[in-house]
């Protein structure tokens, strides 16, 4: 099946394959991509999620100053929370940290900060959650793990422990009985919160390591810088009051735990943004890695068509070029036909190779038609040589006898006494054989000259009529329809009847000819009409369904020894046009409907008047 | 021509009736009898005369061209001199037929001298050749009235063995030798050796069986 293909659709179908080898990697790179690029964006979600918490945190700590009203943090947090539509299973944990956040105003001032703290705890277990459900804690790249450690897990950890140590500390004023405790609990606070700080400052030394443009560091170096001072600061005091050094250079506790508190919110505030910022970079690093990857294969896609196209452009076209030229050539048999093609690869060869054939082939045929042509002529010089012998003998005939004759009639006369009588015979005889010599030369005078004597009135339907009774076995042993229409209101022509009947027997004998000479697949038919002629005389058309004539050949069938047939002597149509023409008629050929050829000739009505 | 060739016979073959009839009438101011034929069927169901005659043959004829013709008279064994006449005569033609025996070949229109004269000449060579196959035939009659032994003797006689080793050789005397060899001479018609000598060679004696 592949085999018969054209060359053109062969070549389409390897396109096609190639295209189809070339879908799959590309779907495999943009469902990698995507699945990359859909874990991001789940990070980033979690991330705005953890927005809402930080507000949360502002509030509870009461460090954006004025304080927003518990209400807009409700509403943020709900707002985050139908954004995320319950991918985190972070609902339950959200409306706990906004109860909590709701009773901060309400109860006793003295259990404030046991409030805080509770509130700090629930908001600490949110941001927890929805780091481990948003991705954030499966984070694959160094740098922005590091940072949402900082933003999801150790933040919130410090500012919690910093709570509940200042918790602690506001307690122990007011109550004497934890006071002697004091000393053993803020050194055990302070290390816990050294340590976080410790952590975070080695998350983000590791962060750093991770971001080699260092954008990251210019970024949040200064702020945790703070954080880690201010602490320093707070816990100065705080070790300075355990020791009973009271507020050295004036500055309350109060106040210190609040710069921290607002440093690492700030700090808090810049590793985020910074988060979401290192995010949002891996998204569009990832598109753009995509979109490269689309349109390299793209290219290289592109370059194998170009390169198909330059294929069917120097193969196929080539070859169907060189078909269209073979076809040609063996219709029209014009072997002067050449294809135009240069190349040195194998269809330049073969198109070399072709027009060397062809040019083979035009000089044997050249060589056979000058051979044909040679043939002709002999033919013609031994016809003529023959019929001359031919005529030399038929006068001789009767030369000879009068030659005796005379000798005979001369002995006659020789004898002693002359014998009158048979010496007249003799010359009698050769008075008649002069005479049937005379008749000789004049028939042959009358083979070469047109006969115009003889001719009378002549119904060509008859004459047509006479001629298909002839060839009636002919036909029928040659499988042959005929159609013959006749066509009864023709006028009468002046003619030689057997000249005539010679002309319609050559034409039909030719048809018949041709017809076998027709593929097989043809239908085997003659028509032979008989019409009136415009304006007035009759035409005669015979019509055979055989191969036809070449369109240059039309005008030289009638040439005498031309033939386009094996065994043909190239006379029969000459002389038919010959006596035709002598008739003041005409003949000629022209193609049939739908092949073979037509041959009809006209003849004029005859004026009545009978030579 | 008067001369014993009243007895003589000239057969005419062509298929042209005028021509035909000029050549009868030419042999006639002549005094030579003549027969024509239109074709060489027609001539064959005709007996061919006992006495010295010739066959005038055109070349082209209808049905069986006239040197085929020749070739079939010579395979019938009936020996005429023939001449031939053709409207259009070449050389490897009449060289065929000069090769087959033909007499004379003319090409028409001949001299009627030309012909006459062949005709003269086939007569003659037909009259001697039926004399000399007369004599022959005399001489095998009278050799075939010998007894055996007498042509045993003249044969080997004829080839030149003296009486003596002739009877050495069929295991006679020389006595029975010369009353056979008397007998056989006599019998033949021989006065001499030489005679007889001549008469055995005549008959080919020496490469008889």
């Amino acid at each position: 099946m592949f085999k018969d293909m054209r060359t053109g659709t062969k070549l389409l179908v390897l396109c096609g394959t190639f295209i189809v080898a070339i879908l799959v990697p590309v779907y495999a790179l943009v469902a990698e991509k995507r699945l990359a690029v859909d874990f991001a964006r789940k990070e980033l979600s979690g991330s705005r999620y953890l927005t809402a918490v930080r507000a949360a945190y502002g509030k509870i700590l009461r460090a954006d100053g004025q304080s927003a009203s518990s209400s807009v943090v409700e509403q943020e947090l709900a707002a985050a929370e139908s954004l995320s539509a319950g991918k985190f299973q972070s609902a339950a944990l959200s409306q706990s940290l906004v109860s909590a956040v709701r009773d901060l105003g309400s109860g006793p001032s003295a259990s404030a900060g046991t409030r805080t703290v509770e509130a700090l705890t629930r908001a600490e277990a949110l941001a927890s959650r929805v780091g481990d459900d948003s991705n954030l804690a499966l984070d694959p790249d160094l740098d922005s793990y590091y940072v949402q450690n900082i933003v999801v897990q150790k933040v919130p950890t410090f500012l919690g422990q910093l709570a509940r140590l200042q918790d602690y500390v506001e307690n122990s004023i007011t109550s004497s009985a934890q006071a002697r405790s004091s000393s053993i609990q803020v050194p055990i606070f302070a290390g816990l919160l050294r340590s976080t700080s410790d952590e975070l400052k080695e998350n983000a030394e590791a962060a750093y390591r991770g971001n080699a443009d260092g954008r990251l560091k210019r970024a949040i170096e200064v702020p945790f810088g703070k954080l880690i001072s201010s602490l320093n600061a707070y816990l100065g005091a705080l070790t300075a009051k355990a020791a009973g050094v009271e507020a050295r250079d004036g500055v309350p506790i109060e106040r210190l735990h609040k710069a921290a508190v607002s440093d690492a919110l700030s700090a808090w505030a810049t590793a985020h943004a910074e988060l979401d910022r290192l995010l949002q970079q891996r998204i569009g690093d990832l598109n753009r890695k995509m979109l490269f990857g689309l349109a390299l294969i793209g290219l290289v896609a592109g370059l194998s068509i170009f390169i198909a196209l330059l294929t069917h452009h120097h193969i196929v076209r080539p070859l169907e070029r060189l078909e269209a030229v073979a076809l040609r050539v063996r219709e029209a048999k014009d072997y002067s036909l050449r294809m135009k093609y240069r190349s040195n690869d194998e269809i330049g060869r073969v198109t070399a190779a072709f027009n060397e054939m062809l040019a083979e082939l035009a000089t044997a045929r050249n060589r056979e038609m000058a051979q044909q042509a040679e043939l002709a002529r002999a033919t013609r010089l031994t016809t003529m040589s023959e019929m001359a012998a031919s005529i030399a003998h038929e006068v001789n005939q009767p030369l000879s006898a009068i030659v005796t004759n005379g000798n005979a009639g001369l002995r006659w006369l020789a004898h002693a006494t002359p014998d009158l009588n048979r010496a007249q015979a003799a010359l009698q005889r050769v008075v008649r054989e002069g005479q049937r010599a005379s008749e000789i030369v004049g028939s042959v005078r009358a083979m070469f000259k047109r006969d115009t004597q003889n001719r009378s009135r002549q119904n060509l339907n008859v004459i047509v009529e006479e001629v298909l009774r002839l060839v009636r076995e002919d036909l029928q042993s040659a499988n042959i329809t005929l159609e013959a229409t006749l066509d009864d209101d023709i006028a009468e022509v002046l003619g030689n009847r057997v000249q005539l009947q010679q002309v319609v027997l050559n034409l039909i004998t030719n048809a018949i000819d041709a017809i076998c000479a027709a593929p097989p697949d043809r239908p085997r038919q003659l028509k032979v009409k008989v019409l009136a002629h415009d304006p007035s005389g009759v035409l005669v058309a015979v019509e055979d369904s055989g191969p036809g004539i070449a369109q240059q050949d039309a005008e030289r069938v009638f040439e005498p020894f031309f033939t386009t047939k094996a065994g043909g002597m190239g006379l029969g149509l000459s002389i038919c046009r010959s006596i035709v023409e002598a008739h003041g008629g005409r003949l000629w050929a022209s193609p049939g409907t739908p092949h073979g050829t037509a041959f009809m000739f006209t003849l004029p009505e005859s004026d009545g008047s009978e030579a | 021509m008067s001369d014993g060739a009243e007895q003589s016979m000239v057969y005419v073959v062509d298929d042209d009736a005028s021509l035909r009839e000029a050549l009868l009438d030419l042999f006639a101011s002549v005094g030579l009898d003549a027969l024509a034929f239109g074709s060489p069927a027609e001539f064959l169901r005709h007996k061919v005369s006992e006495t010295p005659s010739c066959l005038v043959l055109d070349v082209r004829l209808p049905g069986l061209s006239g040197l085929d013709f020749q070739a079939e008279l010579a395979k019938a064994k009936i020996n005429l001199p023939i001449i031939f006449i053709t409207g259009h005569g070449d050389i490897p033609m009449s060289v065929r037929a000069m090769k087959a025996g033909a007499v004379e070949f003319l090409t028409k229109p001949f001299r009627d001298q030309d012909l006459l004269d062949a005709v003269q000449r086939a007569l003659e060579q037909q009259r001697a050749r039926q004399t000399q196959q007369k004599s022959e035939a005399d001489l095998e009659a009278r050799f075939q009235s010998l007894t055996q032994r007498e042509q045993e003797v003249m044969t080997l006689v004829a080839t030149g063995l003296m009486n003596k080793q002739v009877a050495g050789e069929l295991g006679v005397s020389e006595v029975t030798v010369k009353v056979h060899r008397g007998n056989a001479m006599r019998k033949m018609g021989a006065t001499t050796l030489a005679d007889l000598i001549r008469m055995a060679q005549a008959l080919n004696l020496n490469h008889r069986e």
